[in-house]
């Protein structure tokens, strides 16, 4: 367009408004017209020669236009508005642009801001940013307001039909979030009136308000100007609603997966883990695993709700894990923005503490710093570790430090020390129920125990409570008192204990250190160092954080002779010498069937070649075998060498699977033979069975049945063998040195082939001197002992036949089936729980107790002044060639 | 009777309805550039009609309901504008048509019977 000179348009200016009046009566929008007329005379001028347009131009075209006082009466059909009231160019003023900029514009933009970053109205009331598209229509409402008042203020109308759309899309959001705030709009006023503070709930209603007045304006304005007018309302809440839909489809569809998942229907079932596999957020399945209830803004999500029975949250855990193969505090907790609005969030309340259970992690807590120390006395078979766990809560509530510890095969808890003020306090050992109660007690009473109590063959489970709130830490001590595995009898084996499960967090920054030394050289100890000066028996290092859970085993060299040690055990002068053997177990028949249950949980994914290995190596053994693969349903296959691939094929892992119907068609298929077995080879188990009780009635049944060895591969809790374990048809393979080489010691479950010896405890008559050759150990061994005491007297289920194996416990500080240990703050508590704290001088230590030499000196002078012979062992004795 | 003025002034009389009429009869078969459609029926024999008044009967128009605007971005300068029907103003259309014709039916109507006599 050409321009205009001033001359120019002072003369089209003056024109127009000598025409105004004219126009009026004629029933016309001046302005309209006097734009019309502009833009009338540009197009005309388009083609003239000159750069620029004149006054003269301007003249000769107003005079061609020729426009008549009265171009034509209006007739007196209903008119729009009234002539005598013309819309007049509007513009807004300065003050309602001010105004429209602080409540419409700076208000929501400051609420949002506010609400993302502290979360406010989350965790009062509810959460009004359930996903991103509710956060960026939010942001819209500002933005709209801010447009549609800089599309009024400026010539031009810039941006004209984006603040019309917007300008109905705010309105659409700001009504709707005006509504869910309505209920606070009276605390929020009666907080301005009396505090000056409270304007934030009132954002939706302030934009809400400025929205309206702008539409007003926005309409006239379309009127006066001949531009199109703000689109429909409906159209923009539409489309806010669409948009709302889609940002909660993952969380209807997770939803949706859940109710059907907890279908008592098992086709519906089947089809809602399908479907949360395939197309559910695992977030939302985590979070809705810590979340009791929910204050929903999303209206999809809102709507849902009310049409469904909410599940139980320990089946939407158990859902979360047969979806992912993990268990649901396998992982951190949903973070704070993801779980705005909750109400009895788990992770905040812990439902679970001064419970038997790990349960759900909790916000805050961690493990600080973690030591293992150890000793091994190789020649002795003997090892004890202490490891020091201290336990930090960043959280403003006091809490409860839960963890599931699997000790190496055959150990014992023999020490429990928590740290009072900074000082060492030793626990007390009594009956496990009585030790409980005490715990439960106390904790009731908010002050300081720790207890340990067994958790299933080989676990324990250990409770720290309170560890102080606001970065307040909790430091305890457990002493393990286990044998040295040994596969040969050149080497001895020592798996460090693991986290099976927690309730805390291990940042990963953690660095546990390990220090362990060995009378003998040490072989093998992973990632630690060997150090060499120390003749080779000292080993340590720092470990990374996954090594609490997935495990470390050291190795020690052995004299292949020594298979016998003893002890003296001090607390009882009538019979002190203890004596422990490693022996061959008789092999058993061999098995003409084997079943094969395979875990189709993802987990076992990792491991095919393992598996691979594991099903070649049963099949030379020849027996019948039978994979019984346990996905979502029970697969059958007889097992030949060319059918081991596919049989383990990495597609066939979903999810977490139930075994249970696996194991009891195994151990029917197996039984039928007469002399079957059963090998289970799993992952991580955290949920119990329903069908538990179909294979309790089986080995009740038939005590003589197959046994089912049980065998795990990597970390995370097994219920069943927790709650299985005790019975002896189930036997877990103890974690060692890998689900091959722990089979491989077993010599093949059913093959019948020799397998790994063991140890045996026994006590020698008064005066009896220990066998020749025989290694003095330290008083761990007469712990060991105990423990296997304790074990057998534990099995006794005539009445009172527990009694002497707690009193044992208690002499021998040993936590066991039937024991537990407890350390109370005060001795008030430990009178009145009738239990008494040890005294520190008879904890065991790290530091050889007693010395081996003096133990020695002590030996010869048995079999000096002895009488009678070393009696014979049960089971034939290891001995190496060359010793016979 | 042969007298230009009072012919003007019944021509005048006249061409007030017809403008109205030729507008919306313009924009029977779909919307037009308001520059063309001015431009086309200012051209337009014997309706005797300019710019200047064009311009203001469309504004009145559309202030009635009878028309619609809406403006397309131009390359070569302002935005144009585009007037097109409304629902109403088609309606209103069809009765003037329906009018005019029963109006100049009457009309030749009244000559014949004249004849006839």
């Amino acid at each position: 367009m050409k321009p205009w000179s001033d001359e120019a348009r002072e003369a089209f200016d003056a024109y127009c408004e000598s025409r105004r009046g004219d126009l009026l009566a004629a029933g016309a929008d001046p302005d309209e017209v006097f734009a019309d007329w502009h833009a009338h005379i540009a197009r005309e001028t388009a083609g003239l020669p000159d750069a620029s347009v004149g006054a003269d131009d301007i003249r000769r075209l107003l005079a061609r236009l020729d426009a008549p006082a009265e171009p034509a009466p209006a007739p007196a059909a209903p008119v729009a508005p009234s002539p005598a009231a013309p819309p007049r160019m509007p513009r807004l003023s300065r003050v309602a642009a001010v105004l429209v900029s602080i409540f419409g514009v700076a208000l929501p933009l400051i609420t949002l801001a506010v609400e993302l970053a502290t979360s406010m109205c989350a965790a009062t009331f509810f959460d009004p940013l359930p996903s991103w598209v509710n956060g960026v229509l939010i942001a819209l409402v500002p933005v709209a307001n801010g447009l549609a008042v800089a599309s009024l203020r400026r010539a031009g109308r810039p941006a004209w039909r984006a603040a019309g759309w917007l300008n109905g899309l705010a309105i659409s959001v700001a009504l709707f979030y005006a509504l869910v705030f309505a209920l606070l709009t009276p605390i929020a006023v009666f907080g301005i009136l009396w505090f000056g503070l409270g304007f934030l709930p009132l954002a939706p209603l302030t934009s809400l308000i400025c929205a309206l007045a702008l539409r007003l304006r926005l309409r006239r304005a379309a009127a006066a100007d001949g531009l199109p007018p703000p689109a429909p309302v409906w159209k923009t809440l539409a489309a806010a609603i669409v948009l709302l839909g889609l940002a909660a489809a993952p969380r209807v569809v997770t939803l949706t997966g859940i109710q059907w998942a907890a279908s008592e229907d098992a086709a519906l079932r089947a089809r809602g883990l399908r479907l949360l596999r395939n197309h559910g957020s695992e977030e939302e399945l985590l979070r809705a695993s810590y979340i009791r209830r929910q204050i929903q803004v999303d209206p999809w999500v809102w709507a849902f709700q009310l049409g469904t029975d909410p599940v139980p949250m320990e089946r939407i855990r158990e859902i979360y894990y047969r979806v992912t193969g993990r268990p649901f505090n396998a992982v951190k907790p949903p973070p704070l923005r993801g779980r705005r609005g909750a109400i009895f969030d788990e992770a905040d309340w812990d439902f679970a503490q001064g419970g038997e259970a790990v349960a759900a992690r909790v916000r805050g807590l961690s493990l600080a710093q973690s030591r293992i120390d150890g000793r091994i006395e190789a020649e002795a078979g003997v090892g004890y570790l202490e490891w020091t766990l201290v336990f930090r809560n960043d959280s403003p509530q006091q809490r409860e430090a839960r963890a599931q510890i699997l000790l190496p095969p055959g150990a014992s808890v023999s020490r429990l020390t928590l740290w009072i003020n900074g000082e060492e306090r030793e626990a007390a050992f009594g009956g496990r129920s009585q030790v409980r109660e005490a715990y439960r007690n106390v904790v009731a009473r908010r002050r300081d125990p720790v207890l340990v109590t067994t958790d299933g063959p080989d676990r324990i489970l250990l409770q720290c409570f309170p560890v102080p709130p606001e970065g307040g830490q909790m430091k305890t001590r457990i002493g393990i008192t286990c044998p040295l595995v040994v596969r040969d009898p050149g080497e001895g084996l020592l798996p460090m204990p693991r986290i099976l499960e927690r309730n805390f967090g291990a940042p990963g920054a953690l660095q546990p250190s390990v220090w362990i030394d060995s009378d003998t050289a040490i072989a093998d100890a992973g990632p630690l160092a060997i150090d060499r000066g120390a003749e080779g028996r000292e080993a340590r290092g720092e470990l990374t954080t996954a090594a609490l859970e997935d495990g470390l085993c050291v190795r020690v060299r052995r004299n292949r002779g020594a298979i016998a040690s003893w002890a003296r055990d001090d607390r009882d002068p009538a019979s002190p010498v203890v004596v422990q053997q490693l022996v061959r177990p008789p092999a058993g028949p061999a098995a003409k069937r084997l079943a094969i249950v395979i875990d189709g949980s993802t987990h076992m994914r990792e491991h095919t070649g393992e598996l691979e290995t594991i099903l070649a190596s049963l099949l030379r053994a020849g027996a019948e075998l039978r994979v019984f693969f346990a996905s979502d349903a029970v697969s059958t296959s007889v097992v030949d060498r060319a059918s081991i691939p596919s049989l383990v094929a990495p597609k066939r892992y979903a999810g977490g699977c139930d075994n249970m119907a696996a194991l009891v068609q195994a151990w029917d298929w197996a039984s039928a033979s007469g002399e079957g077995a059963v090998l289970w080879l799993h992952a991580t188990q955290p949920f119990e069975s329903d069908a538990t009780e179909s294979l309790l009635q089986r080995w009740q049944r038939r005590p003589d049945g197959p046994r089912i060895h049980a065998c795990q591969f990597g970390g995370g809790p097994d219920r069943i063998t927790d709650r299985l374990g005790v019975n002896p048809a189930l036997r877990p393979v103890a974690p060692v040195a890998g689900p091959v080489a722990d089979l491989a010691a077993l010599g093949g479950p059913g093959s019948g082939g020799p397998t790994a010896p063991v140890w045996q405890w026994s006590k020698l008559p008064p005066g009896v001197p220990p066998p020749d050759g025989a290694s003095p150990a330290s008083a761990h061994l007469v712990r060991l002992w105990a423990a296997d005491e304790i074990r057998r007297l534990a099995g006794d289920r005539s009445k009172g036949a527990t009694d002497p194996a707690i009193a044992l416990a208690r002499t021998w500080q040993l936590v066991s089936a039937v024991s537990g240990a407890v350390v109370l703050e005060t001795q008030e508590q430990y009178r009145q729980a009738g239990l008494k704290d040890i005294d520190p001088a008879t904890a065991p230590d790290t530091i050889p107790e007693p010395m081996s030499a003096l133990l020695a000196l002590w030996g010869v002078a048995l079999v000096f002044l002895g009488r009678g012979t070393v009696r014979v062992l049960r089971g034939p004795c290891v001995v190496p060639a060359g010793h016979r | 009777m042969d007298d230009p003025a009072y012919l003007d002034n019944w021509t005048v009389q006249i061409r007030r309805g017809w403008i109205e009429l030729c507008v919306l009869k313009a924009l029977e078969r779909g919307e037009r550039y308001g520059y063309d459609l001015v431009r086309m029926l200012a051209g337009l024999p014997g309706l005797d009609v300019t710019e200047g008044t064009l311009y203001p009967l469309l504004s009145r128009l559309r202030l009635q309901g009878l028309v619609s605007t809406r403006l397309v971005e131009s390359a070569e300068g302002p935005a144009r504008k585009y007037y097109a029907l409304t629902a109403r103003g088609r309606r209103t259309l069809a009765q003037m048509n329906d009018h005019v014709e029963t109006l100049v039916r009457q009309v030749r109507r009244l000559g014949e019977t004249e004849d006839r006599r």
